[in-house]
């Protein structure tokens, strides 16, 4: 149940990870420049690899006692 | 448009100075390939929203077989201590009872997983719709989400034993009234696996879209010669090229027609993103006020019935009271004397 709760604010971690990502796209396109591009996607990859994981984790079915 | 009566050559010259005109239009500096890795990420991200939201499902459902399976229990005080030895048979008897107890706890849990893998399906269901949606609609699903879950609420306390339950917070503002009525149905959980799958249709909405902007940035078909391939055959064989500059020109051409798509995809994300940016927005506030408020006060719910549960149906006897002379079987009435 822990993990339940716990996965509630991992999810919308990961929501504002896609929002933070969608919004930083748009001003590098505003911008006019590419070379951030790479950077902007890199930084959102390495920090929805830790939330996704954890939110699979708690969802995981164990074992009863 | 190349004219019929252009030679090969000219065609040829005409498709290069057009698509180099058009490309010089391009205005949009976005790193494709960049974006393509969001597909992948998204990859990822869809099982584990698939999994939160097919949990409030799974949830109810776990909360129903806890009730049930506490009603067909006999409700057991346990004595802890000072028991004579009639009495400590019968409180081996009260062990098996709770070791049976226990096990139909975990056989309830393992059907509520169960729930949920069949809540999981139910989703992919909702797929191909969702595909198809767009925001209006996941706005207005959302809105049905809040109205099922109080309704489930109100069922589930109607069926079994209530469950108090915080006050919700309000919506967000500004969201249209639901448009979708959810069907009466005897299923307390109906529902809630109605709302797990409207909110496992808009998690797709948005994993959907971002995957869409990352095909967008990838989708181009490299076996399609557009028909450069015949026209540099005419060319060379008019004998006013040789094989190898034919084949250089139709190389050329088609690289420029690559550019030419990577332009359009990048025009076509620049814009469209831009539109979209408003609707992920409101997606995105609608989902993780589901998820901190419907989805919470069901795990709560869970918690709650899980506390009831063994509040019901098993505990010690408090410390300090007389060495216990008998075990009590709550719902017979019988009580059994101390020898």
């Amino acid at each position: 149940m822990t993990q339940r709760r716990h996965a509630i604010d991992t999810y919308v971690q990961s929501l504002e990870a896609i929002r933070k990502t969608h919004s930083a796209i748009l001003k590098q396109i505003g911008a006019g420049g590419e070379s951030a591009f790479a950077s902007i996607i890199a930084a959102y990859v390495s920090e929805y690899t830790p939330l996704v994981a954890s939110i699979r984790k708690a969802y995981t079915p164990t074992k009863s006692p | 448009m190349a004219s019929p009566k252009m030679s090969p050559f000219s065609r040829f010259s005409v498709v290069l100075i057009a698509l180099t005109a058009m490309l010089a239009a391009c205005n949009q500096s976005i790193d494709l390939s960049a974006l393509q890795k969001l597909s992948k990420a998204m990859d990822d991200q869809e099982p584990a929203n698939a999994a939160i939201a097919a949990d409030m499902y799974g949830s109810c459902e776990r909360q129903l077989v806890l009730r049930e399976t506490g009603l067909a229990q006999p409700s057991i005080q346990v004595a802890t201590r000072g028991v004579s030895p009639r009495a400590q048979s019968m409180l081996q008897d009260a062990q098996a009872a709770l070791d049976r107890a226990k096990r139909a706890v975990s056989s309830a849990i393992a059907r509520g997983e169960a729930n949920r893998d069949r809540a999981k399906k139910a989703s992919l269901r909702a797929q191909v719709q969702a595909a198809q949606s767009h925001e209006e609609q996941a706005v207005a699903h959302l809105d049905n989400v809040q109205d099922s879950v109080k309704r489930s609420q109100s069922t589930a306390s109607a069926s079994a034993k209530p469950t108090p339950r915080p006050n919700p917070s309000p919506l967000p503002s500004a969201l249209p009234t639901p448009l979708l009525t959810p069907e009466q149905t005897n299923d307390p959980c109906q529902y809630s696996e109605d709302a797990a799958e409207q909110w496992q249709s808009v998690n797709l909405i948005l994993t959907n879209y971002v995957r869409t902007l990352s095909n967008l940035a990838g989708a181009s078909d490299p076996n399609t010669s557009y028909g450069l391939d015949s026209l540099a055959k005419d060319v060379t064989n008019t004998g006013l090229l040789k094989n190898g500059q034919g084949d250089a020109l139709k190389n050329a051409a088609a690289q420029l027609i690559t550019d030419r798509f990577n332009m359009s995809r990048r025009n076509a994300i620049a814009q469209d993103a831009q539109k979209a940016d408003h609707a992920l927005g409101r997606i995105i506030d609608i989902l993780e006020y589901v998820a901190r408020n419907d989805y919470r006060d069901e795990l709560d719910g869970e918690q709650q019935t899980i506390n009831n549960f063994y509040r019901d149906n098993f505990y010690a006897t408090p410390a300090g009271l007389p060495a216990m002379q008998a075990l009590q079987f709550a719902h017979s009435g019988r009580t059994i004397s101390k020898q």
